[in-house]
């Protein structure tokens, strides 16, 4: 009996040891204010590649915050808070509103106007599958492609007549301009069918402690040719612009690195972190950039993917229905095939 | 060759002549789960599922068989949020009898090997949804029974508790996203086990009793799987209650 008793006090005993408790704030408006900054805190991974003081901040906006703060003036205050991440990677959701930090992209000329290129570059007369628009410029026979998310994929049968229907034409025009991004997956498959070789594609680093510089080591990954599927090896010009950010914005610092293809447009949006969710006790969801992804070159890209040839467009421009990103473009393709020939 | 199959063959008809006690049981109860790779929040819910154990006394050992399939459902305090839980576990050990009396109790005190395996999912969360767990662990068991009749009507009172004291479980880093491991990142994936970062004792007190020709069973389990390694805390604690038949 007593070795019964033993046993039983011993099993109470790694019962209670495994229940002890987490820490977690309390469900008042101070205690969400300091679960937000204390989740951000140990989780947002470009404090020290933004120079963030996330401490001072936290006194900044711990003050706005008293047992009177309604719920609407404390998503106005978190929403804040996080705004000064400068990131579009990082939002809060309520059940009436989503905080967006904008500035990544408003405060840059938007260098793409959809209607222009559909009605002024091809009179309407253009295919459309899925995410992607597709057609061939006249008279110069270019091909264009414009892919408006990453989160929807282009079936491989779909990709194979896209690139097959071009099999004529000198030079392809792939345009990302206000692709905002989606699956890295779908990333992967479309850079398959520009490459050769293997190549790699860049960098992934996580977080592995609580700490603002915890970061484990670079992990390369490669990407391998779609050697089942049609490729397109011949030139090819990447259209980025300000709003081409995070799954487009890896795509562009992929693409820009292969030799047949140049980037023309404006600096992407970034977004090189991949978001890691949690939420706040009152149930408001989170996202964040957790894992920054790297270039083929080791080198971050939440700042933006630089092109090679930097065009902007003017609103007259725009009003005029011309596109000179997309003429500079064909222009380079045209060239290119021009000195070829000679 | 036809030793061997005739090793095998006594081996066989051994197991099958030993008269051996299959259960099988339908759990019910609560669930609390918690890991820090998905929230810092308790969710708290339900849990459902199925165990089979097998048991056979060789006097004075006895060899046991356990799985386990559950599934679980809870939400956190605020109530906007599922967390979906599924899990299976397989243990067997074998025990030698202590020297306790009869009259008292039988007791029974041993070792033997389990695997769990299981997934939280919290939809909610975009690119980091799923937390795996992974554990193939040496346990220390117990098992103690106690006969008593009551109006004539024979019961049996049993208590089996297993812990796993060390062995090696899964658990992906920090923040690290699933898309790093499926791009081929497999360093850190594993980790020695030992009381000091997984404990998951598996408690279970029974009482079973004949009803006609059937055998039946009712018990209370306590599942609990808390592993901690790369800053993450990864919890669940199952209430449950089984009904089962024995054959």
């Amino acid at each position: 009996m007593k070795h019964l008793t033993y046993f039983l006090l011993l099993v109470g005993a790694l019962s209670l040891s495994a229940c002890h408790d987490l820490e977690s704030e309390p469900n008042t408006a101070l205690g969400n204010l300091r679960a937000l900054w204390t989740t951000v805190d140990e989780h947002y991974c470009y404090f020290n590649e933004k120079n963030i003081n996330w401490d001072s901040i936290y006194s900044v906006y711990a003050p706005r915050v008293n047992t009177s703060t309604t719920a609407t003036e404390l998503f106005e205050i978190c929403s804040d808070m996080l705004a000064e991440l400068k990131d579009g990677h990082v939002n809060l959701a309520s059940p009436w509103e989503t905080s967006y930090y904008r500035g990544w992209w408003s405060d840059y000329p938007q260098n793409y106007d959809a209607r222009v290129i559909q009605e002024h570059y091809f009179n309407f007369r253009y295919h459309t599958a899925g995410a992607v628009n597709y057609g061939i410029l006249t008279p110069d026979s270019v091909g264009y492609l414009h892919y408006s998310t990453f989160s929807s994929s282009i079936p491989e049968y779909t990709m194979d007549y896209i690139l097959l229907s071009m099999r004529n034409c000198p030079g392809l025009i792939v345009d990302i301009r206000d692709n905002g991004g989606g699956d890295l997956t779908n990333v992967e498959r479309l850079v398959a069918r520009f490459l050769d070789e293997t190549i790699t594609a860049g960098y992934i680093i996580h977080k592995t402690g609580k700490g603002h510089g915890d970061f484990s080591s670079p992990y390369s990954f490669t990407y391998s040719p779609a050697t089942d599927h049609v490729r397109w090896l011949r030139p090819v010009v990447l259209l980025t612009n300000r709003s081409t950010y995070s799954a487009a914005n890896n795509f562009a610092a992929i693409m820009r690195t292969l030799p047949h293809v140049t980037q023309v447009g404006a600096t992407t949006g970034g977004g090189g972190g991949m978001p890691f969710s949690s939420e706040l006790p009152c149930g408001w969801a989170l996202r964040m950039s957790g894992s920054p992804i790297l270039d083929p070159n080791g080198e971050s890209t939440e700042k933006g993917v630089a092109p090679h040839v930097a065009v902007d467009i003017t609103p007259y421009e725009t009003a005029m229905g011309r596109d000179p990103i997309l003429d500079t473009a064909r222009e380079i393709i045209v060239n290119s095939v021009n000195n070829k020939s000679r | 060759m036809n030793r061997c199959l005739l090793i095998l063959f006594i081996f066989w008809a051994s197991v099958v002549s030993a008269q051996p006690r299959h259960t099988l049981s339908v759990l019910a109860g609560s669930a609390h789960t918690a890991d820090t790779y998905l929230s810092p929040l308790k969710y708290s819910g339900a849990s459902t599922g199925i165990a089979y154990d097998y048991k056979r006394l060789y006097q004075p050992s006895m060899f046991s068989l356990s799985t386990q399939l559950r599934g679980s459902r809870t939400m956190n305090p605020a109530r906007n949020a599922v967390m979906w839980g599924a899990d299976l576990m397989l243990s067997s050990h074998y025990m030698w009898r202590l020297p306790v009396p009869s009259a008292i109790a039988s007791v029974y005190l041993g070792s033997g090997a389990s695997i769990a395996a299981g997934a939280l999912y919290l939809p909610r969360n975009g690119n980091n949804p799923v937390s795996a767990s992974a554990r193939i662990c040496a346990d220390a068991a117990i098992h103690c029974t106690h006969d008593i009749s009551i109006h004539h009507r024979p019961l049996t009172f049993s208590l089996t508790a297993t812990l796993p004291v060390t062995g090696a479980f899964f658990r992906q880093a920090y923040g690290e996203l699933y898309y790093e491991i499926y791009m081929g990142n497999h360093s850190h994936l594993i980790h020695w086990a030992h009381p000091g970062n997984l404990l998951a004792p598996d408690i279970r007190a029974a009482v079973s009793t004949t009803v006609g020709k059937i055998y039946l069973t009712g018990a209370y389990t306590l599942n609990v799987e808390n592993s901690y390694s790369h800053s993450i805390t990864h919890r669940c604690i199952y209430h449950s209650f089984a009904a089962g038949i024995s054959f």
